[in-house]
């Protein structure tokens, strides 16, 4: 019987050295696959946590900004100048006109609680009848990049600030709020957002 | 059952059947299949870069109409009837000495000029002198839609073509931004008219 030569054919299967080839490979793709799918849906998620603070953060100082527009200038206590800053500004608001004299609102005050985080909005402050709306929590003790240490460490003519700011200017405000949260992953994400506003109110009424 | 040996050629037909069924893809079917699949995976990748581009365009918008908000609320802060000589081009005519003043162009944190600075202050403001001698005017017959040039300015019913830097009453202001964003240039204008409440 003549004997067939041996030869590579198309039923003869992968060899030993293809089959490992193709496992490392394979296994490199999919370490590097899943190296790119676990940094993309980080990514996502810390852009996610970012985009959801800085949303946060916008509205709350709109809500602070339009509160500090409709206040009396010389009803802002404490009226604190640069590069000292305030976490606690009270202020009262020109309701109107009656009978040539001014009518103002009960005092009003918007501060950062520190150990609670938040930042509230109160009507008669100090008061026994004091009532409080909080804006938001999540309000780091100190704003970004400064240090509770005497100095102007984040450059911006402050210091010690806290994470809500007030400095006042001749008839404008300047606000600060620094937001921070940390995510499930252990990761901090940080947020500041800054504006100023002018008080609108009248000291008095107009002649 | 009929177990007749194959012959040496019918096992030869048997193997090339065989191996014409599983011969795998053609050249021509992965050339076809290799673009559609780099097409799909280079729409997958657009789509995301597209995502991040938005938020850092929108991250733009709300930083150059937040810088644009808080120096339109620094201008208000000033005496009104200043506004004009702190905020226009000429630092010959700034109100605590030459070159003390904000000017006419500022900067804004986060954004990439096209040139110079980012932000620019327009005024109904014209130069009647020359390029080296220039002589800037608050004028009310500027051609200026935008600002809703020409106007009466100081309250005299009147549009004449004088300098009204000294007794205006209401004046129109443009702030204009341009800087370089994710996808382009990019400009945000904002506009307002201050006024002297008597």
């Amino acid at each position: 019987m003549r004997r067939v030569p041996r030869s590579r054919s198309p039923r003869s299967g992968l060899t030993l050295i293809e089959l490992m080839l193709a496992v490392v490979l394979l296994a490199i793709v999919f370490a590097k696959a899943h190296e790119a799918l676990t940094s993309a849906s980080k990514s996502s998620g810390r852009e996610t946590r970012e985009m959801v603070l800085e949303d946060q953060a916008r509205r709350v100082l709109r809500q602070i900004a339009y509160a500090v527009m409709g206040a009396n200038r010389e009803t802002l206590i404490p009226d604190t100048e640069a590069p000292l800053s305030t976490e606690d500004l009270r202020f009262q608001v020109n309701l109107g006109i009656q009978d040539g004299e001014v009518i103002w609102s009960d005092p009003e005050g918007v501060s950062l609680e520190e150990t609670a985080a938040a930042v509230f909005w109160s009507q008669n402050p100090g008061a026994v009848d004091e009532q409080r709306v909080v804006w938001t929590k999540l309000v780091a003790p100190y704003l970004a990049g400064e240090l509770p240490n005497g100095m102007d460490d984040n450059g911006n003519g402050l210091i010690d600030e806290k994470g809500l700011s007030f400095v006042v200017d001749r008839n404008s405000v300047k606000i600060s709020l620094t937001l921070e949260r940390v995510g499930d992953d252990g990761e901090r994400t940080v947020n500041t957002v800054s504006t100023t506003v002018t008080c609108r109110n009248l000291p008095e009424p107009a002649k | 059952m009929n177990l007749r040996p194959l012959t040496s050629d019918a096992r030869s037909r048997s193997f090339d059947a065989r191996r014409k069924a599983w011969r795998g893809a053609a050249l021509l079917e992965v050339a076809v299949a290799v673009p559609i699949v780099l097409v799909a995976l280079g729409m997958f990748v657009q789509m995301f870069l597209m995502g991040s581009g938005l938020r850092g365009s929108g991250r733009d918008s709300w930083a150059a109409s937040g810088a644009a908000q808080t120096l339109l609320e620094e201008m208000r802060n000033e005496d009104f009837g200043d506004i004009c000589r702190l905020y226009n081009a000429d630092p010959f005519d700034d109100p605590a000495g030459p070159g003390t003043s904000p000017g006419n162009r500022f900067a804004v944190p986060g954004l990439p000029p096209l040139e110079g600075m980012v932000g620019e202050i327009v005024l109904p403001i014209t130069n009647s002198g020359t390029e080296v001698v220039p002589v800037w005017e608050l004028r009310e017959d500027v051609e200026q839609a935008a600002l809703g040039m020409p106007r009466d300015l100081n309250g005299d019913i009147l549009v004449d073509a004088l300098d009204h830097s000294e007794d205006y009453t209401l004046l129109p202001v443009e702030l204009r931004l341009r800087w370089r964003g994710v996808h382009g240039p990019r400009e945000f204008s904002l506009y307002t008219v201050f006024a002297e409440l008597r």
